[in-house]
């Protein structure tokens, strides 16, 4: 019988979110919903899976500024107190709904989940869930993967190796920090690959990357494997192509599981159907309704006239919907096997926030899917690096320019809207470039401002800006991000080069961006990387796996 | 919902939202035409982000619209501000890929050169010169560029950035900047280069392994790609393939 292997990847990310000059601040929800909504939930499944020693195997990919954010201790905070209030609003609505026999159970279902919430946060976890995380990454079970120090959408940088490595070397550092092993796998944001990446990712002991299926299939030469065989990159790196059913099957709302009409609608929400003079306490500022993550309708339809949420109904589709995907593997492994000389691997890497956030029941499906894997005999869960250990590519190849963005390349984060940012953060690299050569080894103050400066030129690069002001939410907030980011550069590199730093101006700048603790500023010295070559290599290297 | 939210807001907002989005408001527009008038553009917007946006990126928009309207309310406080500036006065140009079909530049030139120019009597214009590339990479990653083909576009001393259609795939671009006086050019700046993708399928062969490498192919997803490619090589035998 044949038999294939899948490599399920999460790629959990959120940009720095942090402002500790103001209480609350709206954009820390993105944070605050996601561990609610997404991490602590993928946390219970595999809780649940390892009590019953389901032989899981699981990938996710964390990014350094989320994983700087969820170890924060004033956003772990301020994350408790968002709780307590989506407690008391759940025990506003449990009161609310007493008599609403369609609504009272959910209120209930939400007060539930929130309490245990409180409970997985505040006491299991301590306030650290990436706890949680590392055990069963040391559990084997679990393979973390790092991202780009600030999630840089790097095609977009490839002029300039010194921000590359820069990138590539902190999210090292930081994932070696935070876990205490060196990350082998690294996800590219966007999946966005530029031939000569793989050179910087193995300076820093990186063995694989997933890329778009494109980057494989339109490759200079033919991929001999399709997506379903990772490629070696010419200096012996692995990249593993994304498999498009699996991708369509989950991400498409209209063909994808998660627009089911039974499972939660993710649109309506209590924030915009309740009077401001019940609600107003929960949304912002009093005033300006936004999402409370109480929904009470199921998808149902393209209609407006929605129906109850029924948790039963949707705990039945998953099962089916989990089946459906077993299914589709299956069929597909069977095609695949007689074609290749060693068995298939599918990937399916998703954005994590899709599983819970957006589509709530993701990630009992995950765990159905997880479960149905581990019954079946045609599949077997892997991870990239497990895969490799076992069946090292067997061609070697240059991917080719690619992303997972509209029309596969840059257009999202290089478009009309979004263009003037690249000037500026452009030109700060190459200004810190120019006060590493002038200041090339400082110490105190000097050397704190240039620690800064380094940081303000990373976190300008998030690729979630240009993102963001392209789809036109938040735009305000992202524009300024950018600014700010650019702007306390060039107060640093103003400052320096009138030997007139302030102190008071610093501190309160690295109060509030305090991320990559540790970062070197000498990191942009010109040594520090060699250059990449624009050209598509040839040469031939035995696969390092 | 939408028109809810809307109604719930200050006019004030609204028609700060209405000026930021350039929509036409006559004087003394009454609330709920303004309310309208917004809405419609909100759901003309969506629905083209519907039709332009693949699934990862309607997914990754999913995360960061936890804050529906709150877009209304976060204009920079007063005193928050930040400028950045116009230029770094220096003359350069930057040539970025974005697409095999489509590149994005960007220059600046120093005050003082472009002033010269611009005072000069027999100035004509600024020219970018897109100049394909033959680009071998030899030992020490050392790259050698040879000139091939150039077109020129002009441009406006007022402008500073411009996309930049590309005619060829799976081969190499430069950009020059010129100015043009009395009929002379004058070379003010070379950008990088650029290598552009072949942006489509590799050519294959016809024996046993380039059959199954079209199977496999075939199984690939290819007809859910959903990117652009250039140039059609899809041969008869992969398009049964796919249609099986």
């Amino acid at each position: 019988m044949s038999k294939g292997y899948v490599v399920l990847i999460l790629h959990a990310h959120l940009p720095f979110v942090r402002h500790p000059e103001h209480d609350p601040f709206l954009e820390e929800n993105w944070l605050f919903e996601a561990i609610s909504e997404t991490y602590l939930p993928l946390l219970r499944v595999m809780d649940r899976l390892y009590a019953q020693d389901v032989p899981f195997k699981l990938s996710v990919s964390i990014s350094p500024t989320l994983a700087a954010m969820l170890r924060d201790e004033l956003l772990q905070n301020r994350y408790i107190a968002h709780l307590e209030k989506q407690l008391e609003l759940a025990e506003s609505e449990v009161r609310r709904t007493a008599d609403k026999p369609d609504f009272a159970p959910l209120a209930r279902m939400y007060r539930d989940l929130y309490r245990e919430s409180y409970r997985d946060f505040v006491e299991r976890y301590e306030k650290d869930i990436l706890r949680g995380f590392d055990r069963y990454y040391k559990l084997g079970r679990l393979e973390l993967l790092t991202t780009a120090a600030s999630h840089a959408f790097l095609p977009l940088y490839q002029n300039y190796p010194l921000a590359i490595n820069a990138q590539v070397e902190l999210a090292a550092d930081a994932h070696r920090k935070a876990f205490g092993k060196s990350p082998r796998g690294f996800w590219l944001p966007e999946c966005g690959y530029y031939p000569g990446i793989e050179e910087v990712l193995e300076r820093h002991g990186f063995r694989y990357f997933f890329s778009a299926a494109h980057g494989l299939l339109f490759a200079p030469e033919r991929s001999l494997g399709g997506v379903y065989q990772p490629v070696s990159c010419p200096n012996g790196v692995a990249a593993f192509g994304r498999d498009l059913y699996s991708a369509n099957a989950v991400w498409s709302a209209d063909e994808g599981y998660p627009g089911d009409f039974s499972y939660r609608d993710f649109y309506r929400d209590i924030g915009y159907d309740l009077p401001l003079d019940y609600i107003g306490p929960y949304v912002h500022q009093a005033d300006i309704r936004i999402p409370t993550g109480f929904k009470y309708y199921a998808v149902t339809g393209k209609t407006n006239d929605k129906r109850p949420y029924r948790p039963e109904d949707a705990r039945r589709t998953v099962n089916e919907h989990a089946e459906n995907f077993l299914y589709m593997q299956q069929k597909l492994i069977a095609r695949l096997t007689p074609l290749l000389d060693r068995p298939p691997v599918i990937s399916c890497p998703y954005d994590a926030e899709l599983f819970g956030h957006w589509w709530f029941e993701g990630p009992l499906w995950l765990e159905e899917v997880m479960r149905k894997i581990a019954d079946s005999d045609q599949l077997e869960m892997t991870t990239a690096s497990s895969y490799l250990k076992r069946y090292p590519p067997a061609q070697i190849m240059q991917p080719a320019f690619s992303s997972w963005g509209n029309k596969g390349y840059s257009e999202v984060w290089l478009d009309g809207t979004n263009d003037w940012i690249y000037r500026h953060t452009h030109k700060v690299i190459e200004r810190m470039t120019e006060l590493v050569s002038r200041f090339p080894n400082e110490s105190g103050l000097k050397k704190r401002a240039l620690d800064q400066a380094a940081r303000e030129v990373l976190l300008s690069q998030c690729a979630d800006w240009p993102f963001i002001i392209r789809a036109g939410t938040n735009v305000s907030y992202a524009v300024r991000r950018i600014k700010e980011h650019i702007n306390n550069f060039n107060t640093i590199y103003d400052s320096l080069c009138r030997s007139a730093v302030s102190t008071e101006w610093l501190t309160r700048v690295e109060k509030k961006n305090l991320i990559y603790p540790d970062i070197d500023y000498r990191m942009f010295r010109e040594e520090a990387s060699r250059p990449t070559s624009i050209a598509v290599q040839t040469a031939q290297s035995i696969p390092k796996v | 919902m939408v028109r809810q939210q809307l109604a719930e807001m200050p006019i004030q907002t609204l028609l700060e939202f209405a000026h930021v989005h350039e929509l036409e408001v006559r004087d003394g527009i009454a609330k709920a035409e303004l309310v309208e008038l917004i809405a419609e553009e909100l759901e003309e917007t969506e629905l083209e982000r519907e039709w332009l946006d693949n699934h990862p990126i309607r997914i990754e928009q999913m995360k960061y619209d936890l804050l529906g309207a709150a877009v209304f309310s976060q204009s920079p406080r007063p005193g928050e501000e930040v400028s950045l500036p116009d230029s770094y006065n220096e003359t350069r140009i930057v040539l970025m890929l974005r697409d095999p079909a489509w590149a994005f530049t960007y220059w600046d030139l120093h005050d003082g050169t472009l002033q010269e120019f611009i005072d000069d009597d027999e100035f004509e214009e600024l020219l970018l010169c897109v100049v394909e590339v033959d680009a071998h990479t030899g030992v020490n990653h050392r790259t050698t560029v040879e000139p091939v083909a150039s077109f020129d576009i002009p441009v406006q001393p007022s402008d500073s950035s411009w996309y930049i259609h590309l005619p060829q795939q799976g081969t190499y671009y430069r950009i020059d900047l010129h100015a043009c006086c009395g009929g002379r050019r004058t070379l003010l700046a070379e950008s990088n280069v650029v290598a552009v993708p072949p942006g489509n399928l590799a050519a294959n062969g016809e024996d046993e392994a380039a059959t199954r490498a079209d199977q496999i192919l075939a199984l690939s997803g290819l007809q859910k790609l959903d990117v652009a490619t250039y140039g059609e090589r899809r041969t008869q035998r992969l398009i049964s393939l796919i249609g099986d």
